[in-house]
């Protein structure tokens, strides 16, 4: 189940993180200053360490309870 | 800066590192491991992030805009992927004691020797220029900020080959906590909490100069976008210009997702020194997490040295120290270099440890083991040999990366090189990924498909750089080998629209790929590549045994392979090891022919010191090897299994029934406390019985022989008879009472009370007997307290019992009583409160046991059959509520009983 989660959390991240996703933020734009694309980068970022963070330790608080 | 104090710096990081190395061990001498946490294990990792991260990112990113990035965010996706690869992984190369790529490599094909030769060789072409540039990157930013000092000519012919200094240094490090133990799966401690030591000196460095640029140069992110947004030339890299871009980026991804795992450092650090499989699952979101954090301040850096630096030639590798050297920090710019320094180290050091474990154990040992002349030479000595070959070829490692610097990497960029270096260890890629989940993958088809994808890599990425430094011809370049044009190095077949990194990961990896699958599916496996195959993509299925399961069959005597091992760990160890381990498997090492399983185990160790291929040439040499069919292997894996298993459900079994056992210890023990309780109960009635029945027989004695008595003497003595016959008669009242409790057979007659008119009720009972003994009774009532259920002449048996009590124990004509009834929050409490003697804390419990007094003898016998508090205390629990006692000896006593009214 876990296995199968990480899977494919990788997988969707790497689309995100690819063509064609990123060409959506290729404007040239920018949010208060900064390019779009930079933020769009970082912001995708943050969120899959946060769901791989939220992902693991639930599964870690699950498996110290079977010990 | 003056390069002295630069010199000093350095120096004194370098000490630094070896005292933190140095206490490192100690603490796990003193079995205070360090490394048994998850934090150290996941900041070790960041042994990713080299000089490359530190100063070539900015120049990159000033060149290229976000692609940089791409080998960043490449680790952070492989990271939930990381859970099921490289724990697996990990697990191997436990149960085999594999300590290195090259050994992992071999082993899962058939313990093949020339595989670990190819492997390492790919390893050592692959990381000497990596390991070259971070030299580069030490001297490079030695210089920048020595060059701004007064005294740079002066001493530049002594510091001009401080890198050769700093080599040097590191190779003594490496040397020293590197190669201290023989036996690699023991982990280097104090190495691994130096490099996460070094780790967080580089995050920190780089955001602080980060913070300083971003913050006090600019006025933040949006300052520095909006000034650079100004400039046509930056503005390009905001954005990915073309289609080619997009792909670029795919291919950095894709190439730093198989880098971060197969880098020689970072399978050292992730994998042979992983002490916990659990450490992986922090591991997995905090080292990403440090990837970002060291990556936040890297653009604003860029565009600002863009900014600060237009039109100057200023090199952008170098922003990171330009930038405050030009507002004057020196504080900064020297904490600045010690972390890109730090970097580097870093680097060095594990790098250098995972490749001379390579050269020992696949390169050198093989042949020495092969020969019979030179086994005659180092006879009796070969641990000393593996030590000393990993320590020259550390030195040697680390000399030949100064070459290169020398010689090639001062032609390059920092990335440049780095990525060809990440393009030579993908290789490892199908081999390995293949390796450990699908059985069908064999020698040839690995061996072939790395054979043929270096060789695309060498061509494509290698042989562009050494054309470069002139060593080949240009027209190679222009026109293609032999001046065919389909042979052009950066656009091989013609291939065209991807950068030269893109261009050879592509090549060479659809050939290695191609090649391995190819070829694995037309050859056949020999039988040991089928097992080894069953053994590595079966790991978890079989893990726990495997351990110490033997698939072998021949014939080998124990005398021999203790010989073997005497080799290595001395006769002492060996003589230990082998013991344990004949006891814990129940072998009978009279036997002179060896046991299988003690064959495997042997060697098992003998892997983790000199590498898998070696350990299995040094076991065939002594013993007479049987082939055994890959069915064998499986049914002997599925057999130990199945007895597994078996052994599993028994030991539960047993548990359940040790469980039994015990729960029936504890009512055994319940049983004879109870009936000695009884005992005790029956003795003391007995005996509360005789002291009236004796009083009123030796009364009625004298009463019977004396019939000449006074009237008025007779009728006293009559009216004590009486006096204790009602005592008896109480008692035994009581004892039935209690009983009834007891039995549970007492029913409470439940009406609407208040409790006032029970207290009031009490006290009218016992005023007279207080007022006789000159004893003052307070009644502090609580108005609020409401009507509730209980049995109102139980109730009022208690207060009387604890009322009567309290008169007893109070000193005629000073005694005051204090009764007071408290509601708070559904309870109704009421105390009883005397100034008495008072009771000894350790009664408090006690006295509301029956007959407590009789048991214990050494305090004053009151009035009173002992069983009323007794009573007193089944009542209020048949009420569902409790009674305790709060008293100090000399201060008198306080009962409390609390009821609830709902």
């Amino acid at each position: 189940m876990k296995e199968q989660k990480l899977i494919f959390i990788s997988i969707l991240f790497l689309i995100l993180f690819n063509f064609p996703m990123l060409s959506i933020f290729n404007t040239g734009g920018n949010v208060n200053g900064i390019p779009t694309l930079y933020l769009y980068v970082f912001m995708v970022w943050i969120l899959l360490i946060t769901v791989i963070f939220k992902i693991l330790r639930k599964e870690g608080k699950e498996s110290k309870k079977d010990e | 800066m003056n390069s002295g104090i630069l010199i000093f710096a350095s120096l004194l990081y370098l000490a630094f590192l070896f005292v933190v190395a140095y206490w490192a061990e100690k603490q796990a001498e003193k079995g205070k491991s360090l490394v048994t946490n998850p934090y150290i294990y996941a900041l070790s990792l960041a042994v990713y992030c080299t000089a490359w991260t530190f100063y070539g990112s900015v120049g990159r990113a000033v060149t290229n805009g976000i692609e940089f990035l791409a080998v960043f965010i490449g680790p952070t996706i492989m990271m939930p992927i990381w859970w099921i690869v490289l724990r697996k992984i990990i697990r191997i190369c436990k149960v085999h004691r594999i300590t290195s790529i090259a050994d992992f490599i071999s082993s899962r094909y058939g313990k093949d020797a020339t595989l670990g030769v190819l492997v390492t060789l790919i390893c050592i072409a692959g990381i000497l220029p990596y390991i070259a540039i971070q030299l580069k990157a030490i001297s490079s930013s030695f210089l920048i900020v020595a060059r701004s000092s007064d005294d740079y000519k002066v001493n530049q012919v002594f510091w001009g080959d401080l890198p050769f200094y700093i080599a040097v240094a590191l190779s003594v490090f490496t040397i020293i906590f590197g190669t201290r133990r023989i036996d690699s799966t023991e982990r280097h401690e104090g190495m691994v909490t130096a490099i996460a030591a070094e780790s967080i000196i580089k995050l920190m460095a780089f955001l602080t100069t980060g913070i300083f640029v971003t913050y006090f140069v600019f006025n933040g992110f949006g300052d520095i976008f909006q000034k650079a947004s100004q400039i046509p030339d930056i503005r390009k890299a905001f954005v990915f210009n073309n289609e080619g871009d997009f792909s670029n980026w795919f291919w950095h991804v894709f190439l730093s997702m198989a880098a971060v795992m197969f880098l020689p450092r970072q399978f050292q650090v992730a994998v042979v020194e992983n002490v916990n499989e659990r450490h992986l699952s922090k591991a997995i979101w905090l080292f990403p997490l440090y990837l970002l954090l060291i990556n936040i301040f890297v653009i604003p850096t860029a565009l600002g040295g863009e900014i600060l630096f237009a039109n100057q030639n200023v090199n952008p590798d170098s922003y990171v120290l330009a930038i405050p050297l030009k507002f004057n920090q020196k504080i900064l710019t020297l904490f600045t270099y010690i972390g890109g320094f730090s970097a580097a180290t870093s680097m060095i050091i594990v790098e250098t440890i995972a490749l001379s474990v390579m050269i020992s154990n696949n390169l050198v040992m093989p042949v020495v083991l092969k020969s019979k002349k030179l086994q005659e030479i180092f006879k009796g000595n070969l641990s000393n040999l593996v030590n000393n070959i990993r320590r020259t070829s550390i030195v040697l490692i680390i000399l030949l990366a100064y070459l290169y610097y020398k010689t090639i990497a001062e032609h390059y960029s920092l990335v440049s090189l780095g990525m060809v270096s990440f393009t030579a260890v993908a290789q490892f890629t199908p081999t390995i990924i293949g390796g450990i989940f699908w059985k069908g993958g064999n020698r040839k088809g690995a061996l072939i498909g790395l054979i043929v994808g270096s060789l695309i890599w060498f061509y494509t990425l290698v042989l562009p750089s050494l054309i470069g430094a002139r060593l080949f011809p240009q027209s190679i370049m222009d026109n293609g080998l032999f001046g065919l044009e389909f042979l052009k190095p950066f656009s091989l077949f013609g291939m065209k629209g991807m950068d030269n990194i893109s261009h050879g990961l592509f090549w060479s990896f659809f050939f290695n790929l191609g090649c391995y699958l190819y070829f694995s599916i037309t050859s056949k496996a020999s039988s040991i590549e089928h097992n080894q195959a069953v053994i590595f993509v079966d790991i978890f299925e079989y893990s726990g045994q495997t351990a110490n399961l033997s698939i072998w069959r021949g014939t080998a005597y124990v005398p021999d392979i203790q010989l073997l091992l005497n080799n290595f760990f001395g006769v002492k160890r060996t003589e230990k090891v082998i013991r344990l381990f004949a006891q814990k498997n129940k072998i009978n090492l009279k036997d002179e022919k060896a046991d299988p399983q003690l064959v495997t185990y042997a060697e098992k160790l003998l892997a983790g010191v000199v590498g898998t291929a070696s350990a299995r040439i040094m076991i065939s040499s002594i013993s007479k090897e049987e082939k055994i069919s890959t069915e064998e292997v499986i049914s002997i894996l599925k057999s130990s299994q199945e007895l597994l298993s078996a052994n599993k459900s028994l030991r539960k079994k047993s548990v359940e029934l040790e469980k039994a056992t015990s729960a029936l210890k504890d009512a055994n023990e319940i049983l004879q406390r109870t009936d000695k309780l009884k005992d005790d109960f029956l003795t003391t009635v007995a005996h509360e019985i005789r002291t009236p029945l004796t009083s009123i027989r030796a009364l009625s004695e004298i009463v019977f022989d004396n019939p000449d008595m006074e009237i008025e003497e007779r009728a006293h003595f009559l009216s004590t008879v009486v006096k204790e016959s009602d005592r008896l008669g109480r008692l035994i009242n009581q004892v039935l009472d209690l009983e009834k409790y007891e039995s549970g057979k007492q029913k409470l007659n439940m009406e609407d009370v208040d409790i006032q008119d029970i207290i009031k009720d009490s006290v009218d009972a016992l005023y007279q007997q207080a007022k006789e003994k000159g004893i003052k009774i307070v009644f502090i009532p609580d108005r609020f307290a409401p009507k509730f259920e209980a049995d109102r002449d139980k109730l009022i048996q208690v207060v009387v019992n604890l009322l009567s009590n309290a008169i007893k124990f109070c000193q005629a004509q000073k005694g005051e009583i204090t009764i007071a009834t408290h509601y708070v929050e559904g309870w109704i409490y009421t105390s009883i409160q005397d100034n008495g003697v008072g009771i000894d804390k350790k009664f408090h419990r006690l006295i509301f046991d029956k007959f407590f007094q009789a048991e214990d003898q050494t305090i004053k016998k009151p009035r009173g059959s002992g069983l009323g508090l007794a009573i007193s205390k089944k009542i209020i629990e048949l009420h569902n509520g409790q009674i305790w006692l709060e008293s100090q000896v000399g201060r008198g006593s306080k009962f409390t009983f609390m009821i609830s009214v709902i």
